[in-house]
């Protein structure tokens, strides 16, 4: 219909900095003007509006406001205090604090930044002041934070799933071990180093009694994702009604708390009308050329040209992580996602991969690549909350590469991680 | 030159906080329907049939409300690595280049989808008293518009700034409301 030079125009104003948002919109338009197709232009308003006006994606604004609420509200506290409690007698207590609170907090909210520059400035500071470097604390909070959109609920899944038409509910659960693999393999990490470079121990075992306590303080909170969670599973709620319901679960808890203040309220409302918007609007841009890019063949294309070298599914895994980590290296995971999604989902079906693999698999990639650099969200925030160079913070993050790298091979090479919960639980 | 920017700058100034108050009025009236719908469904037993409905015409809005304030204060994600790389003079050319292709692109569609919501206008949404659907469709032109007055405004700042040698000054709006999406 229309030729796939579109692509090289929307990857040309990618790269010379136009937002990547207008590039998925601009470059089907030109596209159709250079073929005399202005007929066209008229379907993509109407495209854009079909995009944005569905029932699931009302569930990512809600999963920002329920997040924006809880860390507002002071849970992060609770939560910080709780994971203090359980892990702070270890060696470099404060950076196991910091990993399992990154946990706690993956539950409640969906998206990895808020994750860094919540327990960012509460963790990083106090690391500091026991005696760890500035720039490991900030690695420990940026390597931990991807945690965040892994373990449901999560932004980018529920992306992933109305783009390419998976369930969101299977998409949540895959995500579950490999997000707590993560936290795992990153406190093996830090407890070797935390050893090697003798850091302390935060505060001894406080005692039963007192972690009981703690406990209970953390208990409402960290009931946010089994509700989300049980809500969707048991069929009472759609994922939508999840959120709207975590939205009112986290109103309840705050007034019980006394804690939600007044006078941030409005300024958490703009944040989660910002930020829902840009998702949003991209969201819908990407639905428009999503259909562009189908209609032009250009997975196709992608497909007979891999197939050209290999139809092996190992290798084509092997290929499509290794271009996720270098997009991701440049691009937001949500943007990707929009981008690359579309293109690359097709080909992954067409040699054999399950679809909630490809996209479990997807997901944890990009995400990851929030942390790497040059550009990468996770890291300029840890490094503006730590005041550190991110090149510094990007020198003690390398062994958390490390594990970062064995989660990505484990998920893409073992099915079974990611995809046993949720064919358990029925699907798939 | 400046004149034109003092002007873009007042009228967007003004634009963007009506768009504020309304996209945050939003938020709160999605998290308002959606709880509305649950509560009606599973504790009275007596589904909304509107809920669904309005819910997503209130995300449309927000979507189009929220966009411009966004692109104001330079949060629509994109890749500045490769231009920075560049000498300051090409940079800013570059940057002057594109917030011109944005004001094209918004302003071109602001053109189609208002044909597009103005030929929708015989629809009506059924859930929501029969509203003629003109009234939804239209917030797609009204932000388009809009993004494209703001990208007019940046494409006038960062000319200025190409000729002057000056960065770009931050007008009152960025000031006030950027440091609030910083914080947390």
């Amino acid at each position: 219909m229309i030729p796939v030079s579109f692509i090289w125009m929307l990857l040309g104003l990618i790269c010379v900095g136009m937002p990547i948002v207008f590039a998925l919109g601009a470059a089907p338009m030109l596209g159709f003007i250079l073929a005399g197709k202005e007929v066209f232009i008229a379907v993509i308003a109407q495209k854009l509006y079909i995009g944005i006006n569905q029932f699931p994606l009302l569930a990512i604004p809600m999963f920002i406001l329920a997040g924006e609420i809880m860390n507002v509200g002071g849970i992060t506290e609770r939560l910080v205090y709780f994971a203090r409690v359980l892990v702070g007698h270890l060696r470099g207590g404060l950076a196991h604090v910091n990993i399992i609170s990154s946990i706690f907090f993956a539950g409640l909210s969906g998206s990895a930044v808020a994750d860094t520059s919540a327990l960012g400035s509460m963790l990083i500071p106090a690391m500091e002041k026991q005696g760890y470097s500035r720039k490991f604390s900030a690695a420990v909070t940026a390597a931990s934070s991807v945690i965040g959109p892994i373990i449901p609920p999560s932004i980018i899944m529920v992306v992933y799933a109305y783009i390419m038409e998976i369930s969101v509910a299977a998409l949540f659960l895959a995500g579950i071990m490999p997000g707590l693999l993560t936290g795992v393999g990153l406190m093996f990490v830090t407890s070797i180093i935390a050893r090697k470079r003798n850091y302390p121990v935060a505060d001894r075992f406080p005692g039963m009694r007192v972690a009981a306590k703690a406990g209970l303080d953390a208990f409402w909170p960290l009931l946010t994702p089994i509700i989300i969670m049980g809500g969707i599973l048991s069929g009472v709620f759609t994922p939508t009604e999840a959120a709207g319901a975590a939205v009112v679960y986290a109103v309840v808890l705050c007034i019980f708390m006394k804690s939600l203040p007044l006078t941030r309220i409005k300024n958490m409302l703009f944040r989660t009308a910002v930020s829902s918007s840009v998702i949003l609007l991209a969201v819908g841009m990407a639905s428009v050329f999503a259909w562009i890019a189908t209609l032009s063949g250009v997975p196709k294309m992608l497909t007979s040209f891999l197939f050209e070298f290999t139809d092996n599914k190992y290798v084509v895994l092997l290929l499509m992580n290794l271009l996720l980590i270098v997009v991701g290296m440049f691009l937001d995971a949500g943007p990707a996602i929009l981008v690359l999604g579309p293109i690359l989902t097709p080909t992954a079906l067409a040699v054999g991969i399950d679809p909630l693999h490809f996209a479990i698999v997807m997901c944890v990639n990009l995400t990851i690549g929030l942390a790497t650099p040059p550009m990468g969200l996770i890291l300029f925030v840890a490094a503006a909350v730590s005041r550190e160079r991110i090149e510094s913070v990007v020198s003690e993050m390398l062994p958390f590469y490390a594990v970062h790298v064995a989660i990505i091979v484990l998920i893409t090479y073992v099915p079974a991680v990611s995809l046993t919960i949720p064919r358990l639980l029925g699907f798939g | 030159m400046a004149m034109m920017i003092r002007i873009l700058s007042v009228i967007n100034g003004a634009q963007l906080s009506a768009l504020r108050w309304a996209a945050m009025f939003m938020v709160i009236a999605i998290a308002v329907i959606v709880a509305a719908g649950v509560f009606f469904r599973y504790v009275l037993n007596d589904s909304l049939s509107w809920s669904e409905e309005l819910a997503k015409y209130a995300m449309l809005w927000l979507v189009f409300l929220g966009a411009p304030i966004a692109l104001r204060l330079g949060v629509h994600p994109n890749i500045e690595l490769v231009v920075n790389r560049f000498p300051a003079m090409i940079t800013r050319t570059i940057l002057a280049f594109i917030h011109l292709a944005v004001f094209c692109f918004c302003a071109y569609l602001a053109l189609k989808s208002h044909d597009f919501a103005w030929n929708g206008r015989t629809q009506v949404a059924i859930a929501v008293g029969d509203m003629s659907m003109y009234w939804f469709f239209v917030s797609i032109p009204l932000g388009m518009a809009s993004m494209a007055l703001v990208s007019l405004q940046q494409f006038c700042e960062e000319m200025r700034s190409l000729f002057t040698n000056q960065p770009c000054e931050e007008d009152s709006f960025i000031k006030k409301h950027r440091p609030v999406l910083d914080e947390f």
